[in-house]
């Protein structure tokens, strides 16, 4: 049942998400063309195509940004409607339990979105790509690497490897509490009488402002601020700031997930 | 005959309000039975906590001495009041999808029924008039060789010729030892086809019997007794 529920929930969304990708794939063509007629001097010949590559520039990076936040907003608009809305008389009715329908939400959400965000990384490095000519990978790898590695080893004090492997990491979780925070947000909202669109929005005021107190809070205990920041002394921020902020948002991340299994099968309010 | 369904001391409130107090009464295989009440007298609430859709503020509901869950929905085939479907699927898309979730879902007879109605498996839902929504959403529903039936006001909304088609649908596609459970207000439309009738007011049970019984003790039609309970 669990593969039919991944099938069943991958199909029903992917037309709108292929789409948005195609828009991308559209957008970047259009930004790389943008670039590479800036680089190759186009823009200094005349005021028409220089005002078109800027303004084709502007789209791409509109576009990018946008096309993410649609992403976003149709995976969850997806879940509300096939959870708590009319759609959702189906789904809970469908005689699987209610932590593999859950499970399945989230993980093909989760999926969706790290595919937008692969995407769009790629997207902006086929931009430099076209943008410097053609040279930008051969670049990078030949000169550019050695000093990124040095510069993270003196700036965090830490490996280019580790610096990389705490952001794809961060990535993920980033990604994954998202979708999460959104997902208690329905999931508190619909147990009350009224708005309960509101009450969901309420709720994910309040699970914000608990992630944001609980990281200030840990910042606090090792008495790194602002200043700090501003100062450039980022070796306690990468060695506890970050790795703390890491560990708040896991633990929050699987309180959320604990309420919403809690909910979805204990408390169910389909009025 | 088996019991299908208990409820015992079954209690649902939405805040202050409460939809269901304290209903308790059994349900058994084999029988057709009018869940009769007037708007807001709790007949979707019941529906609704029997399909796993609401939680009980208290008391208990069984499907088959087990509790709703898992196994009570692969033998409960429910037809809510409203359309539940993704209106952007065809018809073949919704077959395609009970069949690969409901066990007992019978895609030979779904297709018959389509074919008899006119109905492209082609067509997306969203293309079509309501009424033809609701005979899609009752083919899916009488397609699955289910125990239990629960239907939501199935007649409600659509045109009297509509209306023949669903009861003659119903009749025409249940298994003799399955029960069918149809929510109302239209009593004089189905009364023929009741075997047995819940009257339900203000939350509360207020008569579970057999259409004979009542006939016989009340020398009236279930439609007149209704609206005798039910006088404003």
């Amino acid at each position: 049942m669990l593969g039919k529920l991944i099938k069943y929930e991958f199909k029903h969304t992917s037309k709108t998400m292929f789409t948005t990708f195609v828009v991308l794939a559209f957008a970047t063509l259009m930004g790389s063309i943008a670039l590479y007629q800036v680089d190759r001097g186009a823009g200094d010949k005349g005021t028409f195509l220089e005002i078109i590559s800027a303004a084709m520039l502007v789209l791409y990076f509109i576009a990018i940004i946008g096309i993410y936040c649609v992403d976003f907003i149709y995976l969850c608009y997806h879940y509300h409607k096939t959870m708590y809305s009319s759609q959702g008389y189906l789904t809970h009715t469908l005689p699987v339990s209610p932590t593999a329908v859950f499970n399945v939400k989230i993980l093909t959400a989760f999926i969706w979105m790290l595919a937008s965000t692969a995407l769009s990384t790629l997207s902006v490095l086929i931009l430099l790509q076209a943008g410097s000519g053609g040279e930008f990978f051969r670049a990078f790898a030949e000169f550019a690497w050695d000093d990124f590695t040095r510069t993270v080893k003196d700036l965090f004090g830490i490996s280019a490897g580790h610096l990389i492997f705490i952001c794809i990491l961060t990535t993920l979780l980033s990604i994954l509490w998202y979708i999460m925070w959104v997902a208690a947000s329905m999931a508190i909202g619909q147990l009350f009488q009224g708005s309960r669109i509101g009450f969901s929005i309420l709720a994910g005021f309040c699970i914000y402002m608990i992630n944001q107190i609980a990281s200030t809070a840990y910042m606090a205990v090792f008495s790194y601020t602002l200043n700090d920041l501003l100062n450039g002394n980022l070796k306690p921020f990468m060695n506890h700031v970050i790795g703390g902020s890491i560990g708040i948002n896991a633990v929050l991340l699987v309180i959320l997930y604990v309420i919403c299994i809690y909910i979805n099968k204990k408390r169910l309010n389909l009025e | 005959m088996n019991t299908l369904v208990t409820c015992k001391e079954l209690t649902k409130a939405y805040g202050k309000k409460t939809a269901l107090n304290r209903v308790s009464l059994e349900i058994e295989s084999g029988h057709i039975i009018g869940l009769l009440g007037p708007n807001g007298s709790g007949k979707t609430t019941l529906i609704k906590l029997l399909n796993g859709l609401l939680t009980p503020t208290s008391g208990e509901i069984y499907v088959k001495k087990l509790p709703v869950g898992i196994e009570s929905k692969k033998i409960i085939s429910y037809l809510p009041d409203q359309t539940y479907l993704n209106m952007n699927n065809t018809v073949k898309e919704v077959i395609d999808y009970f069949s690969a979730f409901y066990a007992d879902f019978e895609v030979e007879r779904a297709y018959g029924m389509l074919d008899s109605l006119h109905i492209s498996p082609k067509d997306r839902l969203k293309t079509m008039s309501k009424g033809t929504k609701e005979k899609v959403q009752l083919i899916l529903v009488m397609s699955r060789r289910a125990e239990l039936y629960v239907l939501d006001e199935p007649i409600a909304g659509v045109d009297p010729a509509t209306r023949d088609y669903i009861l003659q649908t119903i009749l025409t596609n249940y298994d003799p030892g399955a029960s069918i459970l149809i929510s109302t207000h239209l009593i004089s439309d189905i009364e023929n086809i009741l075997d047995q009738v819940i009257f339900i007011k203000d939350g509360e049970i207020c008569l579970q019997a057999s259409v004979d019984d009542i006939r016989m003790q009340h020398q009236k039609s279930i439609d007149a007794l209704f609206r005798e309970v039910f006088k404003c």
